[in-house]
């Protein structure tokens, strides 16, 4: 995991087993998919009792815990690559926010994979940290571009002090 | 140089059933080859990881679509699907089992000028073992002698076990004693098209098991070179640093 982010700097926080994960290094050479995903339902220490049931495990809180993606700076300086396989945040150059939901991915769409349960929490985290002109921003990609979810949480003290 | 726990653990199958492993230097071979995969990520036609269609994702955006839902199952997780699949195989009718028992391989010589029937029956299912169901399907369109051959349930179960080397889980895989009013052909049949679709099939986590293990297809051949060669000048203390997927059960 990467520390807290100096004012202009980027800092992904992403699962604990992806350790040294690198900005150009966000896929799995093995499989292709991406480490922010939480890929496998049910592996290993996770209650398998749960698969393919709306029911987040205890696994998949403590994930969605530790994801959050923490922001100063211009659009110019976002590492876009890693940025935008998550969550695609624009920022202009008047300093308004506008964000734009492109983040969902095919687990987080599929009921098997993870499940509506997991999709209204990270949706309620993010709407609770959210400021509210960016909350209404928000809403309206979310609502144009049926994005159920995005998985990210914004940390509300640095997205108010950019 | 992180990787998901369970295609770690799929990995370390595969390289030990295609090439073997070398314990003693696995991490160090293994991060040399995947290295060298990295430094070269754009270059897809000049030697890179080919994902399949898992690199559409790749680009700046997500999109959500529904022929890629097997990406998400666990290789090696067992869906209720499978397990009812698995405890409720296909078993043949009677009176088919009859016939197939008195029939080891029954081909016809119908045509003469098919080269397909001068050839033993035994050498003919060595060649139908090794060739791919698609080329089956197509041979017995171009010869009467194939399309008509009753092959044997246990040429099926050998075809099984030679095309999919990654279905350690099935009840019967690498053992001797079987029932023997298991439907092969259909068990065949329903494995091959099921762990062929990313969207529909009951498998999916078999889908994503053959599609990470036809990956581990192009990480081999590197693996096994760099094994041969034994020269780590360049990787020093990533023992530290990389998980050892036997450690953990």
């Amino acid at each position: 995991m990467l520390s807290s982010p100096s004012p202009t700097s980027f800092a992904l926080v992403v699962h604990a087993s992806a350790v040294n994960m690198s900005q150009n290094d966000i896929y799995c050479p093995v499989c292709g998919a991406a480490f922010s995903i939480p890929l496998f339902k049910a592996s290993g220490s996770r209650d398998e009792s749960s698969a393919g049931h709306d029911r987040p495990t205890d696994e998949d809180m403590r994930w969605l815990k530790d994801i959050r993606i923490l922001y100063q700076g211009t659009y110019r300086q976002l590492p876009r690559r890693s940025v935008t396989s998550m969550l695609n945040i624009n920022f202009d150059e008047e300093k308004t926010y506008r964000l734009h939901a492109e983040c969902t991915y095919p687990p987080l769409l599929s009921p098997i994979a993870m499940g509506s349960t997991v999709q209204r929490e990270i949706f309620r985290r993010m709407t609770l940290t959210m400021p509210n002109q960016i909350f209404s921003e928000f809403t309206k990609c979310m609502y144009n571009s049926r994005s159920a979810v995005a998985r990210v949480l914004i940390s509300r003290d640095q997205i108010r002090g950019a | 140089m992180p990787l998901h726990d369970a295609c770690s653990k799929l990995l370390v199958k595969f390289l030990d059933y295609a090439v073997g492993i070398d314990r003693s230097i696995y991490l160090e071979v293994l991060y040399k080859s995947l290295r060298t995969f990295q430094l070269e990520p754009y270059k897809v036609n000049r030697g890179g990881i080919k994902f399949g269609r898992i690199a559409k994702q790749h680009g700046q955006f997500w999109y959500p679509t529904l022929d890629t839902k097997a990406f998400v199952y666990d290789p090696f997780f067992i869906t209720p699907a499978l397990k009812n699949y698995y405890d409720n195989l296909p078993v043949v009718e009677p009176c088919r089992a009859e016939t197939s028992e008195c029939k080891a391989c029954c081909i016809d010589a119908v045509s003469s000028r098919d080269p397909s029937a001068t050839l033993p029956a035994e050498l003919l299912m060595m060649i139908l073992i090794h060739l791919p169901a698609k080329s089956i399907a197509a041979l017995s369109l171009a010869s009467v002698v194939i399309a008509r051959a009753q092959l044997p349930g246990g040429f099926w179960r050998q075809k099984l076990q030679h095309d999919m080397p990654w279905l350690w889980d099935f009840p019967y895989h690498r053992t001797e004693r079987v029932p023997r009013s298991l439907d092969w052909l259909q068990i065949y049949k329903d494995i091959y098209v099921g762990s062929k679709s990313y969207d529909k099939s009951p498998f999916l986590n078999l889908a994503n098991r053959r599609r990470v293990w036809r990956i581990c297809e192009q990480i081999a051949p590197r693996f096994a070179e760099y094994q041969e060669s034994r020269d780590f000048s360049e990787e020093r203390d990533i023992r530290e640093l990389l998980w050892q997927p036997w450690n953990e059960s």
